[in-house]
């Protein structure tokens, strides 16, 4: 029988298949929004209602923050970073939309080889989850190493973080109230300062691609005509 | 020997924030006076500083392992504008990998953490291992052990001073206790998994640090590679005597005695790093010369610190690099003896150049406030050192 979690969850991975080919970034965070979304309502979803009837407030509470945080707050962020630093698309990206695609539909057949090898849990809400949460950890660390403009990187890891969410849902761990409101202000708090970096980065570089960012290594101080570019103090 | 560990920590985190505050009120009116970029309010700056010591500490007290997690990460967030506190490209550079690299360090270690936890319900030690894995990838990036430390030199490097000194002496030991915590729980059948994983990545982070430190020709990022060699050691000494409960043990002693030493060293070594790099508004080798004809003082300073973090005697590195040496298997202590020695060749002779010659260019005349951190450091160190070797020959 499907149930309501395994929708959604179906729906999580078709929008990593949509975010490894966009390149649009407006609509790319449109569809990390619905990631978003999802993650936070998830556990309702997964909740055993037939034997434990309504879920307690703890779970409500969770679920709604993380919906408000994930779906909304940051998505908002993002579209205000994207609007900032005036970058609309990704245009060069490391690695090509159409082969990001295809990566993404390996990990997928490798996610569910190994969910099918792991016995998680046994009263595992859904099959699906395991396999959905490896994959959408995948995309988020594609999106990251082969793209170059920085908000998408701040995309990807936003995607990294989802799948890890999924996963945590997933194999039906319980942190408590206040761990799961600690990791969530930790993620927000991470991606406003990774959004007022980008807009700084646009700023003073006039230019969001981060292989702009390449000037430290080891190697340049040996080159005389670079030395005068380091005098900082 | 968690315990015991998170205790000395405890202690030494405070002393190093206080002598890095210290160096703050120094350091920061010299920098701006000898600033041309811009950089952040020192209100911020100190409000800053004092979250990251909070963030630590935090770290190290908190009991359960994902609430470790937020602390980390916490650590993470308050430290990164730190580094971009001369807001110019490097700094901003600097301070995007550190963020983007140790998220998704710290995203890995929240994964396996799960693992972890999983593995405890579930009662598998082949979970356990999995999740170990990727704490020890997530935490490890943090810690800067290589190959995940890619961030480490360019933070060190772009970072004031006593930022510098802090993330260093401070940050990488609470990163290193998080790896620990993890390691102490292992059921039976992980240990032999850890251990070996740990050890292979220590040698591993000795080697890339010694081979950055040869040729290097940036000061502050030769420090910032003798960070990577030292977490390695570190990480070496823990696999020899992880699980061990007796405390008296000569390799959990020599451990103990390596982490402080290493910490007060390299907070003594970064801030008189600092300190030329204000006087000679560069970090490059070649051009600071003849150090001990224009500074003196930091010229004592600058060499002895050298001296003592190669672990020659009386440096308290040096009783427990012996030790390391001594319990290793044949083949691990000759390898670091090997690599140790290439570390100290590369070391002496950048420092040597420093400090030895004519000078080249005129220096800037620092303000004396600046060395008064950094010789009551080399007093303690000296100190320490000797009252090591007493207490070994009793």
């Amino acid at each position: 029988m499907i149930t309501l979690s395994e929708i959604a969850l179906a729906l999580f991975l078709v929008a990593d298949f949509i975010l490894a080919g966009a390149s649009r970034l407006r609509s790319a965070v449109r569809f990390v929004a619905m990631q978003g979304l999802v993650v936070g309502i998830l556990p309702i979803f997964m909740w055993n209602w037939a034997e434990e009837g309504c879920p307690g407030a703890r779970v409500w509470i969770i679920a709604f923050v993380n919906a408000v945080v994930k779906g909304v707050v940051l998505p908002l962020l993002l579209m205000y970073a994207v609007r900032k630093a005036r970058t609309r698309r990704e245009l060069e990206p490391i690695v090509s939309f159409p082969v990001s695609q295809i990566i993404v539909f390996f990990v997928a057949i490798g996610a569910f080889i190994v969910g099918r090898l792991l016995h998680v849990h046994a009263s595992s809400a859904s099959e699906l989850a395991v396999p959905v949460a490896l994959t959408t950890m995948g995309t988020g660390l594609l999106l990251i190493c082969g793209r170059k403009k920085a908000i998408t990187q701040v995309l990807g890891f936003l995607i990294l973080e989802n799948g890890i969410s999924v996963f945590g849902a997933a194999i039906l761990l319980e942190y408590g109230i206040i761990v799961e409101l600690g990791i969530l202000l930790d993620v927000f708090a991470l991606v406003f300062i990774l959004g007022i970096a980008v807009f700084q980065i646009s700023r003073t570089f006039d230019s969001t691609d981060t292989d702009k960012l390449n000037h430290l290594g080891d190697t340049h101080l040996m080159h005389p005509h670079h030395q005068h570019d380091h005098v900082h103090a | 020997m968690e315990h015991n560990l998170r205790n000395l920590l405890l202690i030494l985190t405070p002393v190093l924030f206080l002598a890095n505050l210290a160096q703050s009120f120094f350091y920061l009116p010299a920098s701006s006076r000898h600033a041309s970029s811009p950089h952040m309010p020192s209100a911020l700056y100190y409000t800053l500083f004092v979250a990251f010591f909070g963030a630590m500490i935090f770290a190290l007290t908190a009991e359960s392992l994902p609430l470790m997690w937020v602390a980390i990460e916490l650590t993470t967030l308050v430290s990164a504008p730190l580094i971009a506190y001369h807001r110019d490209k490097d700094g901003l550079e600097a301070m995007w990998k550190y963020l983007l690299i140790c998220s998704i360090g710290i995203a890995f270690a929240l994964f396996g953490t799960m693992l972890v936890l999983h593995s405890q319900t579930i009662g598998s030690s082949r979970w356990f291992m999995a999740g170990f894995a990727f704490v020890l990838a997530g935490y490890g990036t943090k810690t800067g052990l290589a190959p995940f430390h890619s961030w480490l030199p360019d933070a060190h490097s772009e970072a004031p001073a006593p930022v510098s000194a802090l993330l260093s002496g401070a940050l990488l030991n609470c990163s290193f206790f998080a790896i620990v915590r993890f390691r102490e729980i292992a059921p039976a059948e992980a240990v032999g998994f850890c251990d070996n994983s740990m050890l292979a990545l220590g040698i591993f982070s000795v080697a890339v640090g010694a081979i950055f430190m040869v040729r290097q020709n940036d000061f502050k990022r030769l420090l910032a590679y003798s960070s990577v060699e030292h977490i390695g050691l570190i990480t070496i000494l823990y696999s020899l005597c992880a699980g061990c409960v007796d405390v008296k043990n000569m390799v959990v002693l020599a451990l103990f005695a390596h982490i402080v030493a290493h910490s007060l060293t390299k907070t003594l070594l970064f801030q008189t790093a600092g300190n030329l790099l204000l006087a000679f508004r560069t970090r490059a080798v070649p051009v600071v010369q003849g150090l001990v004809v224009s500074m003196k003082g930091h010229a004592v300073l600058w060499l002895v610190g050298i001296v003592f973090i190669c672990a020659m005697p009386p440096s308290v590195l040096f009783l427990s690099e012996l030790a390391l040496v001594f319990s290793a298997p044949f083949w691990v202590s000759a390898l670091v003896l090997l690599l140790l020695f290439i570390v100290f060749a590369a070391m002496m002779k950048i420092a040597l150049s420093m400090v030895m010659g004519k000078p080249l260019v005129k220096p800037d005349i620092l303000p004396k406030s600046l060395a008064i951190v950094p010789s009551i450091l080399l007093i303690a160190i000296i100190l320490l050192g000797i009252a090591s070797i007493f207490i070994v020959m009793a």
